[in-house]
């Protein structure tokens, strides 16, 4: 086939073929050549519409006026135009954007007599570009590009709404300048990892900002080795993560004040229970006044019958037949009876006795010393060692010292007749200052956590009281000494001393042996020694 | 034999007061707080035992009153009572004003030891 005899149809058959816009124009615009793409974006119905028409003709002024220009740019300076963006309204109205270049044509004298043109539509190509770059523009996460050398190249301007710097200001220094100092460590190993061929890292760090603040933001950092470039999205989570503390902190305190209300709760469920006991001691000592009245009538009225009976005993015992072998032990027992009647009475009187003390302050020592001396001989016949540590610096106390002497004379007995076989009686005093704990077992009391204290130990190595006696040695009567021997009214009166002088007494078992008595006193106020 | 006057206003007291010292004194009972006065001027006791608590007249009242007493006046007193006071607790004999004091139901031997160290002293 001889191609060269082909001439204009093989010139036709090419250009109406190809997807770009062809066309030729003579010197004065006017179009000479078309192809099929050219006539249908014009809007003719054939090329022969097109033939000897310009620009003028098909496209609003505007347009054709630039269209033009271009043209003649060619035309006179001979110089082609590469790979121009022109937009275009097509037939229906409709914005393309070409790709034109427009070369002059030229005779056989090189003289130029048109020109050339071919279009590409390049409008899809165009808007994902706009796209692309409008997302690049509007994201409010940081987008960046930055090389291996250390530097931003390229930044969005999230970052400036961001950090407050300039995109000019932020590519001028190394971008690890604008990373707190704790952190910089930690984004040059992510760096170098990226560097190394890592597909994706991910990490947090603060960034600086132009005020001096910094901002959390959070990276997904994806390298392209080939162009020794990082491409990074950042995210602002400066709030996200105060937010985080706040709910952390928030839970931390709800847990806290959860704690809080237990305790509350506890202590609330603590003091119900001390206000029913103390209502039952109140019930109790209403109940104890009572009983103490009328037993301070009865016991007064008792005594002149125990006097002419005992009066009665002593002349029948002087008066008694020789010969009689029964009647000396008539006599003692009815004269023993009659010295119980008498205890018991006297100790209901104690009991029901005055509530009003002589308090003095009183060194709490004495007391002890003096009623020591007061059973001294049943400490020597009862063979039992009494062991005494008294500190000197003990404060003093406000004590009625006789009540006290009764009281501590009655607590020595009651060790000594636990001590039948013999033993050791200790007495013990320190300086401290008050806590519940100390306290524990005792009944209400006036004194308040951290009032000072003096505590008085009183031990024995005696047979200990049975654990069911034990909560009942303090009730009136009651008594864990053979019949005729104790009024079951010692212990009762001795609570109640201590309880008029504001202090508490407990007592119980020892583990080891024989029982522990405490009692806690408040010293005097403003008296040190 | 020295003299002793009883006052108290139970009858089988002073009289078992009376029997248990007789033998060592005359004892005179009085039974009415507001005769003791009278009585004791005419006895001329060299002591007298006074119960404190008693209907018509109080025991130291009449103490007061033998005090004021010219005749009466060095007679040593002895109080007897049914009430225990504080002194009690700590001595068998407790003083009330400087007088002895003894509470009842009151041991025989201890009254009349009491009374022999008044009486000689």
């Amino acid at each position: 086939m001889d191609i060269s005899s082909l001439g204009p149809n093989l010139l036709r058959t090419l250009i109406d073929h190809l997807p770009d816009s062809i066309y030729v124009k003579d010197v004065q615009g006017r179009f000479v050549l078309d192809n099929a793409t050219h006539t249908r974006i014009v809007g003719a119905a054939s090329t022969d519409e097109v033939i000897g028409k310009t620009v003028y003709d098909f496209f609003p002024t505007g347009l054709a006026l630039q269209y033009d220009r271009d043209d003649m740019s060619v035309i006179h300076s001979g110089q082609s135009l590469l790979d121009r963006e022109e937009p275009i309204i097509d037939s229906g109205g409709q914005p393309h954007w070409l790709m034109t270049s427009k070369v002059a044509l030229r005779n056989g004298s090189e003289e130029v007599i048109g020109l050339v043109g071919i279009s590409r539509d390049v409008t899809r190509h165009k808007q994902a570009e706009e796209e692309r770059d409008r997302f690049f523009q509007l994201t409010p996460d940081l987008l960046c590009i930055a090389g291996f050398d250390g530097f931003f190249k390229l930044l969005n301007p999230a970052w400036t709404a961001t950090l407050g710097f300039t995109a000019e200001e932020l590519v001028k220094q190394p971008y690890i300048e604008f990373i707190h100092p704790d952190d910089r460590d930690a984004t040059l190993a992510q760096a170098a990892k990226i560097a190394r061929g890592a597909p994706m890292a991910q990490y947090d760090n603060r960034c600086r900002c132009h005020d001096g603040s910094y901002k959390w933001l959070s990276w997904s950092v994806s390298p392209s080795i080939e162009h020794r470039l990082i491409y990074g999205v950042a995210r602002d989570i400066t709030e996200a993560r105060a937010a985080a503390k706040r709910l952390v902190d928030a839970n931390i305190e709800l847990a806290h004040s959860e704690a809080q209300l237990r305790e509350t709760m506890a202590a609330l469920r603590a003091s119900h229970e001390d206000l029913i006991q103390t209502q039952m001691h109140l019930i109790q000592a209403e109940k104890m006044d009572s009983v103490g009245r009328l037993a301070a009538g009865v016991a007064h009225e008792v005594k002149n019958p125990l006097a002419i009976l005992l009066m009665g005993v002593e002349y029948l015992s002087h008066h008694i037949p020789a010969d009689s072998d029964n009647a000396p032990n008539v006599i003692r027992a009815m004269r023993d009876a009659i010295h119980r009647a008498d205890r018991i009475v006297r100790g209901l009187l104690d009991f029901s006795g005055e509530r009003q003390l002589n308090l003095q302050p009183h060194d709490v020592r004495e007391v002890i010393e003096q009623s020591l001396l007061l059973v001294k001989h049943e400490l020597l016949s009862g063979h039992v060692h009494a062991d005494v540590d008294l500190p000197p610096g003990l404060p003093h106390l406000q004590l009625d010292a006789t009540k006290m002497q009764q009281v501590f004379v009655n607590l020595f007995m009651n060790a000594i007749h636990a001590m039948p076989q013999g033993g050791t009686l200790t007495v013990s005093g320190s300086h401290s200052v008050f806590r519940e704990s100390v306290a524990e077992g005792s009944r209400v009391t006036s004194l308040r956590v951290g009032d000072p204290i003096v505590i008085i130990r009183i031990l024995d190595t005696g047979h200990g009281i049975p654990a069911d006696k034990l909560q009942r040695v303090f009730d009136p009567f009651f008594t864990t000494k053979p019949p005729g021997k104790g009024t079951g009214l010692g212990m009762t009166v001795t609570r109640k001393i201590i309880e008029l002088h504001g202090g508490t007494i407990d007592l119980r078992n020892r583990p080891e042996r024989g029982v522990a008595v405490t009692l806690i006193l408040r010293p005097s106020e403003g008296v040190s020694q | 034999m020295k003299k002793i006057l009883v006052v108290d206003d139970e009858p089988d007291l002073t009289m078992l007061v009376r029997l248990n010292l007789e033998p060592m004194y005359e004892v005179r009972e009085e039974n009415h707080a507001l005769k003791a006065l009278e009585t004791a001027r005419a006895f001329g006791p060299d002591l007298i035992l006074l119960d404190v608590m008693m209907p018509d007249m109080e025991g130291g009242d009449i103490a007061a009153a033998i005090d004021a007493d010219p005749k009466l006046k060095h007679t040593p007193i002895i109080f007897l009572t049914a009430t225990v006071l504080r002194e009690e607790l700590s001595a068998p004999v407790a003083f009330i004003g400087g007088r002895p004091f003894m509470a009842k139901p009151v041991d025989m031997d201890a009254l009349a030891s009491t009374i022999e160290k008044v009486l000689e002293g």
